[in-house]
């Protein structure tokens, strides 16, 4: 029988990349992805045992990573209650945390702020909606993918992707309504 | 598509562009959590533990471990109360309040019994609820610290430093099969005696039937007696649960008795069970304290003494149950 931590390194080395960039999509900034990350790696590596099919094992990473996420949204609750210590928990801290990101990336301006603004608007959305709109407009899942791994309807992810996208529109529209449009996307418009 | 959608778009495209960027190394991520491609699963002694990795699953550990200990404590709490109360009921001094000139000792324990006990069921169960939670809590904070302490000292220890990871998971089994006896042992031996307790005495004063149990016969004394049995047979069967899940290797039968009382249908049947034994108490043997003709009082009767058996048996699958599931989970949440 293979040993448990061979055959846990075989099978995180060719999901990590994609897990781990869905773990800092669904946070207020990359640090804070990375430690979510971590945590569910690391919960994965725990109940490995408990996992049979191999080639489920993808699907079983993510739905760890959406746990550990609804687990930090819960607790972030209090976290609002008393930030003591937890910068991503306030708007400031997550601003300063996504800044000090950026101060270590050679990524553009341009890029950077449209980055923030998506996290930042994704940030307003429960955790299940933001799941959804996450995995299906960035990682590129099937609503029926999605559905299994929420265990959920269809329709249940399809109303969630709907209403996820109205709020952030609604965010959208509220934050750039003063400031305008950006020029890049303007030109754009039929 | 409107304008802000088509932003929405590219604003999202934006973010999982970025969040490809710079991604920690899989060998990175591994250490983090302490595991490496050689097969080992933590790191060697004295070496530090990489940032959030380690001490992630120290955490855990701690966690793990004040839990248990608080389990414990709150545990023994409760069958010290149970067995108190156990003890003030059987009333060692004989304690009589119509005695003329009682002695000084007998006078004040005896007072002091008597308030406790004519506050009726709410309030004694309140009084047992404030001590138990009091128990968790402290015993929680201050396994906490000693747990920091205990790492500490493994940390410094110089030539002899240890594994902090290793000390840890040994402090943590080293407490599991208290808090696993105590767990089961305490919530079942206190809910024995008061559903036992309550059901001869309902809604009436504890204390009423302390002096005056006599007077419907030894309905009070026969069920006392019967609490006597089966409340240290209940705490003896949580050691015996509680010595199995250490591991000896001498308890491989008991092993096999956890394991069955992990199974998923623990608690149904035990609450069955439980349920069955309230309806079987309540239609022919229910107590003075409920609105049940006298004349079907019957304190000899065995049926009140198998009713106790199986309600503890009842209480006590559900317990169990409980416990044991609650302790895979978090087994495997810390990696033991």
């Amino acid at each position: 029988m293979e040993p448990r931590v061979e055959r846990f390194v075989r099978l995180i080395e060719p999901v990590h990349p994609r897990a781990l960039a869905f773990a800092r999509c669904l946070c207020r900034s990359r640090t804070d992805g990375d430690d979510l990350f971590q945590e569910a790696s690391l919960r994965a590596f725990t109940r490995l045992d408990g996992l049979r099919d191999d080639g489920a094992f993808r699907s079983w990473l993510y739905r760890i990573v959406i746990s550990v996420h609804r687990n930090r949204c819960r607790r972030s609750f209090w976290g609002r209650l008393v930030p003591f210590g937890d910068g991503g928990a306030t708007e400031d801290g997550a601003r300063a945390g996504h800044e000090q990101d950026y101060r270590a990336s050679e990524w553009s301006p341009d890029a950077a702020e449209a980055s923030q603004r998506a996290r930042a608007a994704l940030s307003r959305l429960p955790a299940v909606q933001r799941e959804a709109i996450v995995l299906l407009e960035i990682e590129g899942w099937q609503v029926e993918e999605i559905a299994a791994l929420q265990r959920v309807s269809a329709s249940a992810v399809k109303s969630r992707l709907v209403r996820g996208r109205a709020r952030l529109r609604a965010y959208y529209e509220k934050q750039l309504g003063a400031a305008g449009v950006p020029s890049y996307v303007r030109g754009d418009v039929p | 598509m409107t304008t802000y959608d088509k932003l929405i778009a590219a604003d999202l495209d934006s973010l999982g562009s970025e969040s490809r960027q710079q991604l920690r190394t899989i060998d990175a991520a591994l250490t983090a959590i302490g595991v490496s491609r050689g097969g080992r699963v933590m790191r060697s002694p004295g070496e530090s533990p990489a940032p959030g990795g380690g001490e992630l699953a120290l955490l855990r550990l701690a966690s793990v471990f004040a839990h248990r200990v608080a389990r414990a404590a709150g545990g023994a709490m409760a069958v010290a109360c149970a067995v108190a109360l156990l003890v003030i009921l059987r009333n060692p001094f004989g304690y009589d309040v119509e005695e003329s000139s009682p002695g000084a000792f007998r006078y004040i324990v005896g007072r002091w019994w008597s308030g406790l006990l004519d506050g009726g069921g709410v309030s004694i169960a309140a009084f047992a609820g404030v001590l138990l939670a009091g128990a968790y809590v402290v015993a929680g904070r201050t396994a906490e610290r000693a747990f920091e302490r205990r790492l500490q000292r493994a940390i410094d220890g110089g030539q002899g430093a240890q594994d902090p990871l290793e000390v840890a998971r040994r402090l943590v089994r080293r407490a599991d099969g208290w808090s696993t006896a105590f767990a089961i042992a305490g919530p079942t031996s206190i809910a024995v005696l008061f559903g036992v307790v309550m059901f001869v005495v309902g809604a009436a004063s504890w204390g009423s039937f302390w002096f005056t149990g006599y007077s419907v016969g030894d309905l009070f004394e026969a069920r006392l007696r019967d609490l006597t049995i089966a409340i240290p047979v209940v705490v003896l069967a949580a050691f015996a649960v509680g010595r199995a899940c250490t591991g000896d290797p001498r308890c491989a039968r008991g092993l096999r008795w956890c394991r069955a009382l992990e199974h998923p249908a623990t608690v149904p049947i035990g609450s069955v069970l439980g349920l069955a034994t309230l309806l079987v108490g309540l239609s022919f043997d229910s107590g003075i304290g409920f609105p049940m003709p006298l004349d079907r009082l019957d304190s000899t009767s065995a049926l009140r003494s198998v009713l106790t058996a199986t309600g503890g048996a009842a209480i006590f699958l559900v317990t169990a149950g409980v416990t044991l599931r609650r302790r895979g989970r978090e087994q495997a949440r810390a990696g033991l």
